[in-house]
């Protein structure tokens, strides 16, 4: 009779040990876009950017007031680019500029952007890009060659411009991507 | 038998010749007196409609039908210049009419040997008085109308260029006219021939038309020559002008361009098996270079003295023009005419277009010759990014145009005041005594010289005009000397602080709608007084001498194109500081600059802040060079210090934390100099 109280008091226990764990489990639950932005961020890890770009998208989609929505803007454009998706790429590159102006990624997406309009030889919006790079960041050089941008993006690919005073030389991951001359 | 035969006979052939003798001497002296009014009557009439005197020698009758007006001089008013001379004017009529209805029928009006002087005298005539005359003008028999040998003087400078020309017209009964003639250019006196764009003066017309009772309806009025095709159509009534057409130049219907197109396989196994036939060729669209008038609409009024352009509209090679107004016909003539101008135009590789509107406006009036008035320009530049706005407004005093000796047009200017604005800027300038001459000799390139007092300073310029090209080009080398730069204070502000005398040679083009200026300009022995570069360079180095400059030389090359603005070379020569290099400011205001400041050891001495700096570097610096570029947009200049032997001493000398603080430092006030 005593074992049986004690089988109950411990089944009160585990019970009450598995609501709280679900209570827990279900405050997280009202982070989704935190849930969402980790959930990529591991498939990110995983090498497997497929399932990265899905919970990105999703994040953007559900949750585009979200502070990982930025970022998470940015990776859409690039994982569109990389797969040569390039009207899609444009589209999601524009629509990070109009949301985030003065991002530090604004500066890549420019040159994202000058690539496709390369691409489709958009003449007015080639000037339109050059012009946004080269007046990007106003640079004093006295003992340097040059004046430094960095950024990493969520796809851990990493962006560098190099503000020569004739120049800029935008590379991505160490590869020499574009050049406007001033 | 036969001698008295033939005496009777000839008695009464002798009979009927006296008799016939006797009856036209009686019809002469019958109808003579019947006429013997008509002198004054048509003195009166020619004079109220001239407005001027108008003198008749003699109206006489010759048998059979035939009035002669001998010898009509019209005057200007109130002077013995004569206006338009007349030696011969025949009037035929119809004696069946005038016996059967008992009055004068004309059937015919002849006019020989016509001179006009003035065409004024007939522009100024009332018109609106005289078309109403003719509307109701519907003569009750064909009358011919025929002026042969009108001469019409176009200029009375030191070379005339006369018109010859001859009209006939016949307007029907049934209100139906029909004119037929040729103007042509008198080349038997002076010049045995004139140029090709005279041409235009030599022309046939073709006009048919016919009386109702609005006026004269024009059905179709033709004129050309082998060059020139116009055709008009419209109406003219008591006080107003419309007609509709257009003018186009015939030469490229004569000679089309022709391309050979690449021939297909049939064509070639064609042509070597039958050695027949012509490979196909491709003809081209019609040359625009040539000036073409379409869509050519013109509405005038006339009144006392005076035309009203209502509304001329006409597309000139694809531009739109627009021009209203008034011309006033009197002594002195008045004018205010307002002409626009319409151009648009592709921008390559572009989706967009730039548009153009041009107005020109003609305020003033015209006395002895001499225009004096004001003539302003008005041109809004409509690219896909922005609106510019540049207007030239002047106001010329004794402004004329003459042909001179050869075929030269020569024009003079007593004073011109120009003012430029463009946007928010207003250059002004005066010019004073301006001769200039106008070569008309050769086929399409035409020569422009100019000589001008600017100022305390001499202008001379040289152009070149194509009007083989449509648009034409132009270019023109201007050259001024002996200039004092506070003269130009109109111009900027910034030459009440360069102070010395300039000398420039300037080279203008104007291509295809495109603007490009290139030149120089050199000043010696003068005085920088406060500009505000040296005022920074003073206060930022600590060398308050700068601030006031003399120097012994400055040299710059200066550019102006659509593209970019600036200065190629920039060369300042002084004492203590000497200054070199380039300055572009490109498209959307992005700076291109190399620039090169040498400091002398003396001026270094005198800053507290060289001081210290020499003293790292010890006795051997004679000077210190600062070699620098700039890029960037202008109000956001990016600034590279360029390497030098100095830069890499004071490097070795610095560490790393104090490079970096400097870099900071110039950094901070490189924003604040551009920014401003």
């Amino acid at each position: 009779m005593i074992c049986c109280k004690k089988i109950k008091v411990f089944c009160s226990f585990l019970i009450l040990f598995f609501c709280i764990n679900s209570s827990i489990f279900s405050f997280d639950n009202k982070a989704p876009d935190k849930e969402i932005y980790t959930q990529a961020l591991s498939y990110v890890r995983q090498g497997d950017k497929d399932f990265a770009f899905m919970y990105f998208d999703m994040l953007v989609r559900v949750y585009p007031n979200s502070p990982f929505s930025q970022s998470a803007l940015f990776v859409l454009g690039e994982y569109y680019f990389e797969n040569k998706s390039y009207r899609e790429a444009r589209d999601y590159f524009s629509r990070f500029l109009a949301y985030y102006p003065d991002s530090p990624a604004a500066l890549f997406v420019y040159c994202y952007l000058l690539d496709i309009a390369k691409r489709g030889q958009n003449q007015d919006l080639i000037e339109d890009m050059e012009e946004s790079i080269l007046t990007y960041k106003q640079f004093t050089l006295l003992f340097s060659d040059y004046s430094e941008c960095k950024y990493k993006s969520l796809l851990n690919n990493e962006y560098k411009a190099l503000y020569y005073i004739d120049r800029v030389d935008i590379y991505i991951n160490e590869n020499l991507f574009e050049t406007v001359y001033f | 038998m036969r001698i008295y035969l033939k005496q009777y006979i000839f008695r009464i052939v002798s009979a009927l010749v006296i008799t016939l003798c006797f009856l036209i001497l009686s019809l002469n002296f019958y109808v003579n007196y019947r006429i013997r009014d008509y002198k004054r009557i048509f003195s009166e009439q020619l004079s109220k409609y001239f407005e001027s005197q108008v003198v008749i020698e003699k109206v006489k009758y010759s048998f059979p039908n035939v009035i002669k007006i001998k010898k009509i001089s019209a005057f200007k008013k109130d002077s013995l210049t004569k206006n338009l001379t007349i030696p011969l004017v025949k009037l035929n009529f119809s004696w069946a009419d005038y016996l059967l209805k008992k009055k004068i029928i004309l059937t015919s009006i002849n006019l020989y040997k016509i001179n006009l002087f003035d065409a004024r005298c007939i522009l100024t005539a009332d018109i609106a008085d005289f078309l109403k005359q003719l509307g109701f003008f519907v003569p009750e028999k064909n009358l011919k109308l025929r002026l042969k040998d009108v001469r019409y003087c176009l200029n009375q400078g030191k070379s005339k260029i006369d018109l010859l020309g001859d009209f006939y017209t016949k307007i029907e009964s049934n209100g139906n006219i029909i004119s037929k003639g040729k103007v042509s250019l008198d080349d038997s006196s002076r010049y045995k021939k004139y140029p090709d764009d005279f041409l235009l003066f030599s022309s046939k017309y073709e006009l048919k038309a016919f009386i109702s009772k609005k006026g004269i309806d024009i059905t179709s009025l033709e004129i050309k020559n082998n060059n020139y095709f116009t055709n008009l159509w419209g109406m003219v009534d008591y006080n107003n002008l419309k007609l509709n057409g257009f003018f186009t130049n015939n030469r490229f219907l004569k000679y089309p361009t022709l391309v050979k197109q690449k021939p297909s396989l049939i064509s070639k196994i064609k042509r070597f098996l039958f050695s027949k036939g012509e490979f196909p060729v491709k003809y081209l669209n019609p040359s625009v270079v040539k000036p073409n008038i379409y869509d050519f609409s013109i509405d005038l009024s006339f009144d006392k003295q005076k035309i009203n352009f209502d509304e001329i509209r006409f597309s000139l090679n694809k531009i739109v023009f627009f021009i209203k107004g008034y011309i006033s016909l009197e002594d002195v003539i008045k004018l205010d005419l307002l002409s626009s101008a319409f151009i648009s135009k592709t921008i390559p590789n572009s989706a967009h277009k730039t548009s153009k509107k041009i107005d020109f406006h003609l305020l003033g009036q015209i006395d002895d010759g001499f225009y004096c008035g004001n003539f302003d320009i008005d041109i809004s530049d409509i690219s896909s990014s922005k609106i510019v706005n540049y207007k030239i407004k002047s106001i010329l005093d004794k402004f004329n145009l003459k042909s001179g000796s050869g075929l030269v047009a020569e024009f003079n200017l007593g004073k011109g005041d120009f003012a430029i604005f463009i946007d928010d800027t207003v250059y002004k300038f005066i010019i004073n005594d301006l001769v200039g001459w106008f070569y008309l000799g050769e086929k399409d390139k035409k020569l422009i010289e100019l000589r001008a007092n600017v100022y305390d300073g001499k202008l001379k310029a040289t152009g070149v005009v194509d009007l083989g090209k449509f648009p034409m080009d132009m270019h023109f080398k201007i050259n001024i000397s002996d200039l004092s730069s506070d003269s130009l204070k109109g111009i900027s502000g910034y030459f009440l602080k360069i102070k010395g005398i300039i000398n420039s040679q300037i080279d203008c083009y104007f291509r295809n709608f495109t603007e490009e200026i290139r030149g120089n300009f050199y000043m010696r022995n003068g005085l920088l007084d406060n500009l505000s570069f040296f005022v920074w360079l003073a206060g930022f180095f600590n060398m308050p001498s700068v601030a006031v400059l003399n120097f012994n030389e400055i040299y710059g090359e200066f550019v102006f194109t659509d593209k970019q603005v600036g200065f190629n070379q920039l060369k300042l020569d002084s004492k203590d500081l000497d200054f070199n290099g380039n300055f572009m400011l490109g498209d959307k205001s992005m700076v291109s600059s190399i620039l090169s400041l040498d400091f002398s050891k003396n001026l270094m001495q005198s800053s507290p802040k060289f001081r210290s700096l020499l003293r790292i570097l010890g006795d051997k610096a004679t000077s210190i060079s600062f070699d620098f570029q700039l890029s960037g947009l202008i109000n956001r200049m990016n600034f590279k210090w360029l390497e030098s032997d100095f830069k890499n001493e004071l490097k070795s000398l610095l560490p790393g934390f104090i490079e970096r603080s400097i870099e900071k430092r110039v950094e901070d006030i490189m924003q604040d100099f551009s920014s401003n």
